[in-house]
């Protein structure tokens, strides 16, 4: 095969290389970060109008792109060398507009940038944007946005899930090598499992939460969210570990988790099977199907798989939205119109007193979602309420996360439904309804608990041709166990890596 | 939670509502926290409330020496942030004549 022709080759190939893949190419020089970035930004122009991912884009990404090419013996070692990512515009990017999908920091530069920003690009990443999501994280469809609901790329009458919807919907549609999402209560797990993602939330403290616009912040973790387990297995090992400017990060040693990745021998390991009826709510004949799936593989690698009763999981619900709202309540406290974001420009009349200044610009700069949600918050941390509330949910959170470390303590890793169903319409589920609530039954345990838990492509409905992902949840910093076990679920069941046939 | 108690709370999270979100937030938050009341249903006396996920799992977390940390270098750009500034100060509207 000619020079020519291989590089055509390789262009054509491009959205199926992993990123371990794409880097040894730029290494080789077969390809230049620069013509990387490129075929990304074009795959945005191309298809980002219909799906409403991608915000903002990096306007230095080719600058950044040409540096390293122009150097790079300086950076050929680096693990994610010129790799394009698009990050959840919860992360704060210096000289990239931050909005968190709120109308209130609608234009907003921070001066510095998320730790885990600098991180990836340290280790050789480029930030190509920044995606839609729910209004500070808080949703599941990502219609919460000020900037317009995300189309879900596998049927754009359907939702990506969220809050990370615009970041999942990107990776699925190839507009990008992989993207970053954070997880308050499920929302990187359930758009990957929506979108066919491999998406992470790490042991809690994994991953620094400097400059990550907070939501709930003892709940509040960064993960990955990309096309295959070794691709997330890598960025979660990029920017892992101890931040002096986070005190709730952990000191604990980050291992090589893609080296050490490898399907996992499973032959008499322990594996529990949630018990899906405790969760007050129920799963559609397809996700129960899924894990049926799953179980019969592994039991036919010789794991020991038990069903495993979690009685106290029909209060996780209640638990995580009385503590994420108070949370929230207080974190959102700081947007008054005073030092960054929107101000109310008090068109009609000037505002009688401070509080009318700050109530007005609240008013306009927030959405319903999160108005909803900060009244739920402050009313729990109110005079008179707080027992019977946030300190008694409190309480619960102890007797779950105890529950879970006792399990542990006879299981190596728990299987459990990502979500209730494959991904819903855009007119299902509406805001402020407490079935919208319940669709995170089973994800906000493991926040609740701070336990590292993975949501892996399965199948596919059906039904509705839509995807369909299981969760893992694994003892407390033990992601290696998630991670090879989800290598073993891509390697068998091959639901991994597809992609809607009109965007390959 | 009445209209009354969400106009209160409202007030407290210094958060003006309008009229439709008054009727909205209080049929909704009607429904959502009759279903949260099952949390009395557990038994948690002598339970310490957990707030930090890892208390009691991990004992590795390491806190810096409690020493004032100044981001002079960054005053210009955090003032430059604001909708309005004077100097080297906050603007906000008069709100007293």
């Amino acid at each position: 095969m000619s020079t020519k022709c291989l590089l055509w080759w390789i262009k054509m190939d491009l959205l199926n290389y992993k990123l371990h893949e794409l880097t040894s190419l730029i290494r080789k020089k077969a390809l230049s970060v620069k013509e990387l970035c490129q075929f990304y930004m074009d795959r945005i122009e191309k298809y980002n109008s219909e799906l409403n991912a991608v915000l903002t884009i990096n306007p230095d990404i080719l600058q950044t792109a040409e540096n390293i090419d122009k150097n790079l013996n300086q950076y050929k070692d680096l693990p994610l060398l010129g790799i394009p990512i698009l990050l959840k515009d919860v992360f704060c990017t210096k000289g990239i507009r931050t909005t968190a999908g709120s109308k209130i920091l609608e234009n907003f530069i921070s001066p510095y940038s998320a730790e885990v920003v600098r991180r990836l690009e340290k280790a050789g990443a480029v930030i190509l944007g920044k995606c839609n999501q729910d209004e500070f994280a808080m949703g599941n469809s990502n219609k919460n946005s000020a900037f317009g609901p995300v189309y879900n790329p596998w049927n754009k009458k359907y939702v990506p899930g969220g809050s990370s919807g615009g970041s999942a919907a990107a990776v699925a549609a190839g507009l990008c090598a992989a993207s970053m999402g954070t997880d308050t209560g499920g929302s990187v797990r359930q758009p990957a499992s929506f979108c066919n993602l491999v998406g992470v939330k790490p042991t809690y403290g994994r991953v620094s939460r400097y400059g990550m616009i907070a939501y709930a912040s003892s709940l509040d973790q960064a993960g990955p969210m990309t096309m295959c387990v070794e691709d997330s297995a890598l960025i979660l090992e990029s920017i892992s570990g101890k931040d002096e400017k986070d005190s709730t990060s952990s000191i604990k040693e980050v291992p090589k988790w893609l080296h050490n990745c490898q399907s996992q021998n499973i032959k008499n390991m322990k594996i529990g099977f949630l018990n899906k009826e405790e969760a007050n709510t129920s799963c559609s004949p397809e996700v129960v199907q899924s894990l049926e799936q799953v179980k019969t593989l592994l039991q036919s690698k010789g794991a020991l798989v038990e069903d495993v009763s979690v009685p106290i999981m029909n209060m996780s619900v209640p638990v995580y939205y009385l503590i994420s709202t108070s949370e929230a309540s207080s974190n959102l406290a700081r947007y008054d119109g005073v030092r960054y974001g929107y101000r109310s420009d008090f068109q009609n009349k000037k505002p009688d007193h401070l509080e009318e200044f700050y109530s007005q610009t609240r008013k306009e700069g927030f959405g319903s979602e999160v108005k909803r949600r900060i009244i739920m918050g402050t009313y729990c941390l109110s005079s008179g309420y707080y027992d019977e509330y946030y300190n008694k949910a409190s309480q619960i959170r102890r007797i779950i996360r105890d529950h879970f470390v006792k399990i542990f303590s006879k299981y190596s890793l728990l299987i459990a439904p990502v979500s209730l169903s494959t991904a819903f319409s855009l007119e299902e589920n509406p805001a402020g309804t407490l079935e919208s609530y319940l669709i995170d039954s089973f994800t906000v345990s493991a926040n609740l608990a701070g336990l590292p838990a993975l949501s892996v492509p399965a199948c596919f409905s059906s039904a509705n041709q839509l995807p369909i992902g299981v969760q893992l949840i694994a003892s407390h910093f033990d992601e290696q166990t998630l991670f090879n076990t989800a290598l073993l679920i891509q390697e068998e069941l091959k639901a991994v890596g597809k992609r809607p046939s009109y965007l390959v | 939670m009445d209209k009354k108690e969400l106009i209160k709370t409202a007030h407290l999270a210094r958060l003006k509502l309008s009229e439709k979100e008054h009727l909205e937030f209080t049929d909704q938050l009607k429904v959502i926290f009759e279903y949260f009341k099952r949390i009395s249903s557990i038994d948690t006396k002598d339970t310490l409330p957990l707030v930090y996920p890892l208390d009691g799992v991990e004992s590795m977390i390491s806190l810096r020496e409690d020493k004032v940390q100044t981001m002079k270098e960054k005053k210009a750009e955090l003032l430059d942030l604001a909708p309005e500034r004077l100097g080297n100060e906050y603007k906000v509207p008069p709100v007293v004549d």
